[in-house]
């Protein structure tokens, strides 16, 4: 057992096997090992059993695994290849990233804080706007957000949940602190590839993982399907609860499937969809049937083209007007983007005091704005030591790593920052903590981070661990899929006396 | 339950029974060719008729490689853009399971893909080329099983019955087409076969359609041409027979049909017709008549029921709408 041997300082030893010769690198949190090289002594057991594994049997179950992921078509679609809609298998580390029972009590408590907050300030920016009236945030900062909707001002969503869904993505820093480097609100994706992950664990490494004590995240669907049948139109009992994908060509579409599989609801295209009498329907072989609650995984500005924009084919004519009559519930809320912009972020802290009158319990990155003079000129100056990112794009794109960068591109944001400052917002370069990870003949130190998923519905739910994604190449700060990352499974342990869950 | 997936499952199973089909024609066709000799213009044309691709491959690769068995082996088997070779009915029917595997069964969907990655690696190649027969055999195979998953897996609800369905009007319509390659054999008229090739050739057709011993099961020693006719139009216990599947395809269809609604009655209506034809059908005296208009009419009629369930099902004209207001409880 985990908890057991974990105090006794006199096992603490260096790796024999799997992991012998593994050195963390300096300046840099290691997730398993004290900068000695001792594997850590609160998740010492698990270690020393991945440890015991010989090193033809660890390739031979990684084969395994592969050729697993890849018959189960668990796949992404590449947009970057030139046939569009390429499958491809999401790079996995075989070796699991350990967190601790009480790291993740800290952790918990601290996103469900997040999350109180940034509700908070949805209802507030849509409603009173006492957060702006008040000086917190600057009305500007707010109203100049690209994930602004002045459409949505007064509405109230049905439910008066809007962040159903949260995938917040968190770094561990230089002394293990864990901080949060992105709030995603809008349709974080990749909770999928947790559940997958984990099954494929399980089967790879039956003995180890129960001998772990792992919490479980297979409640996840059925807690997703309960929070969204719980905030159905008039709190309809068993509503038609749909999930709304903008096609099998969308690089997450394994994912929009994968959820109508497991939580049995039905999946749709916009095509499927209509609105009549300001009511959603759905086309079936018995005719249009209504539907109470989507979870869409399509971006606001394709929802619907008689109010966003007007060319998207994959939303639904009329459905925003449906939504105002309080008549469809809408998973994740409309208007969402305005509270997980990087450029609302550096205030997230003062909004979680302001509004639920608490300290954070997570830590976040300094940040610099450069849509404030004195901020840029900083920025300007030492571009090459800080990471600066396009405050209205994701997935590793529009990003410079100042320290890694080659001089040309360095001198290429500094006239993009220099062009329109409000767009871009700049961090020091956090050493992102490594987990030890398998690179073909050995392991090794690599940079990891996590999306930790919270499902609202009437009750929050945190899904124990979450998508631990690793930069694979060596050296790499970069963990998105799309530039070069995978992923690993990861274990949060449970405590002594602890559920490990169903 | 929704149109767009109703479709996909329609579909889905079209695709891999027309996969078992072509697998099975170029199977027994390959061993025919062998113990048999056929004029040039009969060893490989049929199977480009059936597939409906005479004249596209004829394009493609001109009147000279119609008696090329490589090729059109080739072409049937492997060819991407032939809409109907073994390589894209797999690859259709796995894109239509892809856009609803909320709706099929984790083992079809697994059955399915293992055969697509089977055919994209070089193991299957590598059989195509060392042991043709081998090779069309794992195809079918991988189809039967796929069938067998499919009945026992999945809910015996909506879905499944637009699968079997499809799969049983593509069975109907296959079955057909497959006969009327052989029509003049069947009239005794045109390039007369010999006795022997005459045999062989009845022995052929019942093989590609799994018939061989269920026919002499049923008829003892009467073989042929009339006789194999009535066996794979009419045999109600055969389950490839025009008839068979058709009264599949009735009950499944049944099942699917709204009660006290006007959606389904057209598709209804015209699939009872079909099958009151082919079950009534004085099979001696066609032959004597004309066959081929007879079996071609079949064909074109089982296409019609095709078009008014999609018309009926998949893409209704939703009318003007004068939805009822929905009260709040």
């Amino acid at each position: 057992m985990v908890s057991s041997e974990a105090g006794s300082a006199t096992s603490r030893h260096l790796p024999k096997g799997l992991l012998e010769g593994y050195k963390p690198i300096p300046g840099t949190f290691d997730e398993a090992f004290e900068p000695d090289g001792t594997v850590r002594p609160n998740i010492q057991a698990v270690i020393d059993e991945i440890d015991a594994l010989p090193s033809g049997e660890f390739k031979k179950r990684k084969d395994l695994a592969e050729e697993t992921f890849l018959r189960h078509g668990v796949t992404f679609a590449v947009y970057s290849d030139e046939k569009a809609g390429v499958e491809r298998v999401f790079p996995f580390d075989l070796i699991p990233r350990i967190i601790a029972a009480d790291a993740w009590e800290t952790m918990e408590a601290g996103l469900r804080q997040r999350i109180d907050a940034l509700e908070a300030f949805l209802a507030d920016v849509y409603g009173e706007g006492r957060c702006m009236s008040e000086g917190i945030i600057s009305r500007e900062i707010v109203e100049k957000s690209s994930g602004y909707l002045p459409e949505m001002k007064g509405l109230q969503p049905p439910g008066g949940v809007r962040v159903h869904v949260a995938g917040i993505d968190i770094i561990q820093d230089p002394d293990g602190s864990f901080l949060v480097l992105e709030d995603n609100i809008r349709t974080p994706s990749g909770v999928s590839y947790v559940l997958e992950n984990r099954a494929i664990m399980k089967r790879t490494f039956p003995r180890i993982f129960e001998e772990a004590r792992v919490r479980s995240v297979a409640d996840y669907p059925m807690r997703l399907a309960q929070a969204l049948s719980s905030l159905a139109p008039g709190g309809k009992e068993s509503p038609r609860v749909v999930i709304l994908t903008p096609g099998p060509f969308n690089s997450a579409y394994f994912e929009h499937s994968f959820l109508a599989r497991r939580t049995g609801c039905e999946l749709v295209e916009g095509r499927d969809l209509f609105v009549a009498n300001d009511r959603v329907w759905v086309k079936t072989t018995k005719g249009a049937q209504v539907v109470d609650v989507i979870y869409r995984r399509i971006d606001d500005a394709f929802m619907d083209p008689e109010v966003f924009r007007k060319d998207s084919a994959l939303g639904v004519p009329g459905i925003m007007s449906a939504y105002a009559k309080g008549n469809v519930t809408l998973a994740n809320g409309v208007g969402n983007g305005v509270a997980d912009d990087k450029a609302v972020y550096p205030y997230v802290p003062d909004l979680i005091r302001f509004f639920l009158d608490e300290e954070p319990i997570l830590g976040q990155v300094e940040t610099y704005i450069c849509a404030r003079p004195d901020e840029c000129e900083y920025v300007l100056a030492n571009l090459n030591k800080l990471v600066v990112k396009a405050v209205d794009e994701a997935g590793g794109y529009g990003m410079l790593i100042g320290p890694a960068a080659p001089q040309k591109e360095v001198e290429e944001f500094r006239q993009r920052i220099k062009a329109h400052p409000r767009k871009y917002i700049a961090q020091p370069r956090i050493e992102l903590s490594t987990s030890p990870t398998w690179v073909g003949d050995g392991t090794a130190p690599r940079r990891v981070d996590l999306r930790p998923y919270i499902v609202s519905g009437k009750e929050r739910w945190v899904l124990p661990g979450g998508l631990s994604r690793v930069a694979l190449r060596e050296g790499s700060y970069v963990v998105n899929s799309s530039q070069g990352g995978g992923s690993k499974d990861t274990w949060v342990l449970a405590g002594p006396g602890g559920e490990v869950g169903t | 339950m929704i149109s767009r997936v109703a479709e996909s499952c329609y579909w889905l199973m079209r695709y891999t029974e027309r996969c078992d089909t072509t697998a099975r024609l170029l199977r027994v066709q390959t061993g025919m060719v062998l113990d048999t000799v056929l004029p040039d213009h009969r060893r490989w044309q049929p199977l480009l008729v059936v597939s409906g691709e005479g004249p596209s491959f004829e394009e493609r690769f001109g009147a000279r490689a119609l008696a090329d068995g490589e090729q059109v082996q080739e072409y049937l088997t492997w060819d991407d853009l032939n809409p109907a070779s073994i390589f894209s009915s797999v690859r259709h029917a796995r894109e239509n399971a892809r856009t609803m595997r909320e709706t099929i069964s984790l083992e079809m969907w697994n059955s399915l893909n293992r055969c697509w990655i089977w055919l994209n690696e070089d193991d299957s190649r590598r059989l195509y080329d060392a042991d043709r027969q081998d090779f069309y055999e794992r195809v079918s195979d991988y189809c039967q099983l796929f069938n067998g998953i499919f009945y026992k897996t999945m809910l015996h609800e909506e879905p499944f019955d637009f699968m079997r369905l499809g799969l049983h009007l593509e069975r109907a319509g296959q079955t057909a087409r497959i006969l009327d390659l052989h029509h003049h054999a069947l009239r005794g008229s045109g390039d007369v076969p010999s006795e022997a090739l005459g045999a062989a050739e009845w022995i052929a057709i019942l093989r590609t359609r799994y018939a061989y011993e269920p026919f002499f099961k049923k008829r003892k020693g009467s073989l042929s041409g009339p006789e194999v006719a009535k066996f794979l139009l009419q045999e109600p216990a055969f389950p490839s027979s025009v008839a068979y599947a058709l009264t599949m395809a009735q009950a499944a269809l049944d099942r699917i049909k709204p009660q006290g609604s006007p959606i389904g009655q057209r598709s209804r209506d015209l699939l009872q017709k079909v099958r009151a034809g082919v079950v009534g059908l004085d099979v001696d005296r066609a032959v004597e008549m004309d066959i081929h208009d007879v079996l071609t009419h079949i064909v074109d009629q089982t296409a019609e029921v095709s078009k008014a369930i999609g018309e009926e099902y998949f893409y209704a004209v939703l009318p003007e709408p004068e939805w009822p207001e929905v009260r709040e409880a």
